[in-house]
């Protein structure tokens, strides 16, 4: 018996070291390789300066084109819209704007029915696994908003494991291999093709009274006396409580109100996202109500 | 509790050692620790049907007694369709009561008839087919003389309760299972490291194989219409193998942990992909359940005796049950008659034994001709899972249909997906490499190095293995 235990045991020590061996070579090849997700570039771009940044879920990621407002105000624009992103997701890409020394002269945040929505991206979360010890800020988003927290943190290789759907040996061999992918093309604008024939919406009757993570954002806002703008994407005209954004204009401050700004249904792809086309259409009328009218009385 | 869950992996350990702790005291201490243990283990996916399980053993137990202390033989066989009609009752009222009555009101439907009758909306117990099984076995063992029954109530619990086998088998056998139970173990370490590498191996074939290949598989016969023909053919064969990875490796692992107690249970794999005909297929394929099958129905039928009449009857009705054990679904009935046909050609040319002995025996390579039987057993053994797998049969009709539409537009479509892309099927050819080279043992931790062995199994199993969500056994939906 005592010789199955000491060999079980030498197998059990030789396990936990080829999970941690495989946790710092899955790590390394992230933190070196060349951008592949949208989370590796925005870390790339670290110390780098912009004049607007604009933050938000993929409302902004698909709908804001920083190659046309360069051309049209001359200025450096950055997108760092992710899918799905919440309230939360927000928050920390902002403090990691910090974290990496990645200046925006202007922020933009896009907000709308995400006010009411508790939880994160589990996209950007998928992205943000390799990093989770490059920070506190991004530590404290997995220690707030991620179950699986002790486990990520302090088991090696687990947090690869748990998430092998996206982090697996694949990517690591293209990370290595150094393939490209879409993610990064225009400065973190995605465009969307086509349009689907549903373009129903429901937004929310009433905004919730209280909201934690609103707050900590205005707060973090006013103490870095960050330059910020908030604003609501267009929204297709179908939408059913759309005097939701009224309400949202009466709490945010500084906001902008573009949820009814485009009413034509071909240049959405679905209800709440703009189509390449809708994306060409808003970012000019972004420009026009928004950054030159802003410039013309600087 | 999942053998491939945490919680698995912190009750074994406590449990073993336990266990062994016990052997210094008495059999009679171990063994009830062992059915605690089991009816805990049961327990954790509904308590509910613990009592079930406790009444089907109750009853097993009483009638076999009864049966033998019977004075008549009247009296005996009142006991032995007692048991069996209580069984087979409780199986029935489970498992097939929906499938009757719904399979009854299509045709009435068909008749221009509406009816709604009632039906059960309960979940299926989990291993209600395997302890069924169990019990049965023993009954009819006592009825024909077989066996006496057994007197020790925890004893014989055990036998049917035991939890590497209580809800996907090995189907045991009271013949084979109940003296280990009867006999004092001692801890063996060569043993136990056999059962530890069949854990090991069992894993691999479950977290690796099975789970890799179900998401493709299950996209696949989701997403059947939208797909070329290519693309349904790799779903088919990555069915093949999650079926094979997910059954034989939850095999392994409960003959493993078995092993670890000092219990050795029944094969129920034996390499069954490097079969040269389909009779072969199934003498490796759960071979625990065909054997079964074969004492307890086939041969009381008549088996092989008499004419071809008689011995094509009965290997249809064997293929038939065997379907209809998998499920309450049309679509097993079909894969078991399915299989009955590529049978029929070996019966009746008195070719079903022909390949007994391990292919390509003490070679490297096949020959030709095995390599092309084994390809072509492969193929026919798909063409059938495609049934097994599919949700209705009209659903694996138009699956097939579409296969030899030969559309091969879009090439690969199963590429889109995120985990991995042809790197599977690299992987399944290791898979296959590592399972020809041990088909002459039972897993492949064997010979010189098993250390390094052992640890390009874990490294393995934790770089290619789906860790995401813990997938159930298919088997224990049966």
């Amino acid at each position: 018996m005592k010789k199955f235990i000491v060999t079980i045991l030498s197998y059990l020590i030789a396990t936990f070291l080829i999970m941690f061996a495989l946790d710092f070579g899955y790590t390394k090849v992230y933190e070196n390789a060349k951008p592949r997700t949208k989370f590796q570039y925005l870390r790339s771009l670290k110390n780098k300066q912009f004049d607007y940044i604009f933050l938000g879920s993929s409302r902004v990621e698909n709908g804001i084109i920083p190659a046309i407002i360069k051309e049209k105000t001359g200025k450096e624009t950055l997108n760092l819209g992710f899918q799905a992103s919440k309230l939360n997701d927000i928050y920390t890409v902002l403090q990691l704007l910090k974290e990496y020394n990645i200046q925006g002269k202007r922020i933009f945040i896009q907000i709308d029915y995400i006010y009411n929505l508790k939880g994160n991206s589990k996209i950007l979360q998928y992205q943000m696994i390799p990093f989770i010890n490059e920070n506190e800020v991004l530590n404290k988003h997995f220690k707030n908003n991620s179950k699986d927290y002790l486990g990520y943190n302090y088991v090696p290789f687990y947090r690869y494991s748990r998430n092998d759907l996206k982090l697996n040996f694949r990517e690591i061999l293209l990370s290595v291999a150094k393939k490209k992918t879409n993610a990064m093309q225009g400065d973190g604008y995605a465009p969307k093709y086509g349009t689907s024939e549903n373009h129903r919406l429901t937004l929310p009757k009433e905004l919730d009274k209280e909201n934690i993570v609103f707050d900590s954002i205005i707060k973090y806002i006013e103490k870095n006396k960050i330059n910020a703008t908030f604003y609501c994407a267009p929204f297709c005209y179908h939408g059913k409580n759309m005097e939701f954004t009224t309400k949202l204009k009466n709490k945010v401050p500084n906001f902008y109100d573009f949820s009814r700004a485009v009413s034509d249904e071909k240049l959405f792809q679905n209800s709440s996202h703009l189509n390449h086309e809708g994306a060409i259409y808003f970012t000019d009328i972004f420009i026009n109500q928004v950054l030159l009218k802003k410039k013309n009385t600087e | 509790m999942l053998f491939n869950s945490i919680s698995y992996l912190i009750f074994l350990p406590i449990v073993f050692a336990i266990y062994w702790m016990l052997n210094s005291r008495n059999l009679k201490w171990q063994n009830l620790f062992l059915l605690t243990a089991s009816y805990f283990f049961y327990a954790c996916w509904d308590w509910r049907f613990l009592f079930l399980l406790m009444f089907s053993t109750g009853l097993d137990y009483f009638t076999g007694i009864k049966m033998f202390e019977a004075k008549s033989v009247k009296l005996k066989k009142f006991w032995f369709f007692a048991s069996i009609f209580i069984n087979v009752g409780f199986l029935g009222v489970f498992k097939y009561y929906n499938f009757f009555i719904e399979s009854f009101e299509d045709l009435l439907t068909n008749f221009g008839v509406t009816s709604h009758f009632w039906t059960l909306k309960i979940i299926l117990p989990v291993g209600i087919s395997f302890y069924t099984f169990h019990g049965l076995s023993y009954v009819i063992d006592i009825y024909y003389n077989r066996i006496k029954p057994e007197k020790n109530i925890v004893d014989y619990s055990l036998f049917v309760s035991y939890f590497p086998l209580l809800v996907a088998g090995p189907i045991e056998r009271a013949t084979h299972l109940l003296p280990q139970i009867k006999k004092k173990r001692v801890f063996n370490y060569e043993n136990a490291m056999e059962g530890f590498y069949q854990i090991l191996w069992g894993l691999f074939k479950k977290l690796v194989i099975a789970d890799s290949c179900a998401v493709y598989a299950n996209e696949i016969f989701d997403n059947h219409q939208s797909m070329n023909s290519i693309s349904l053919l790799l779903g088919a064969v990555y069915f093949s193998f999650q079926i094979y990875g997910d059954f034989s490796g939850y095999s392994d692992i409960a003959l493993g942990t078995s092993k670890l107690f000092g219990i050795d249970l029944l094969r129920n794999f034996n390499y069954p992909y490097f079969s040269r005909d389909i009779a072969e297929f199934w003498r490796r394929w759960h071979i625990s359940l065909s054997t079964w099958f074969r004492d307890y129905l086939y041969i009381p039928l008549g088996g092989s005796k008499g004419g071809m009449t008689t011995k094509i009857r009965n290997t249809f009705i064997i293929f038939l049950v065997s379907g209809f054990w998998h499920g309450a679904n049309w679509t097993f009935i079909i894969w078991g008659l399915l299989n009955a046909m590529f049978f029929l050609p070996l019966l009746i040319t008195n070719n079903n034994r022909n390949n007994i002995s391990i292919v390509a025996e003490g070679k490297m390579f096949p020959t030709i001709k095995e390599f092309f039987s084994i390809l072509l057993t492969f193929t026919i053994t798909t063409f059938a899972w495609i049934f097994f797998r599919s949700n209705t049969v009209s659903q694996a009709i138009e699956f097939i249909k579409n296969i030899f539409k030969f559309d091969f537009k879009g090439g690969f479509q199963y590429l889109t997906f995120d985990r991995y892309t042809i790197e599977l099927v690299f992987l399944l050819f290791l898979f296959l490499f590592i399972e020809w080279i041990s088909r002459e043992r039972v897993h492949p931790v064997f010979g010189k190095f098993k250390s390094l062995k052992v640890i390009a199994i874990i490294t393995m199993i934790l770089i290619f293995g789906v860790f995401s969500e813990a997938k159930e056994f298919i088997y224990f939906q049966f």
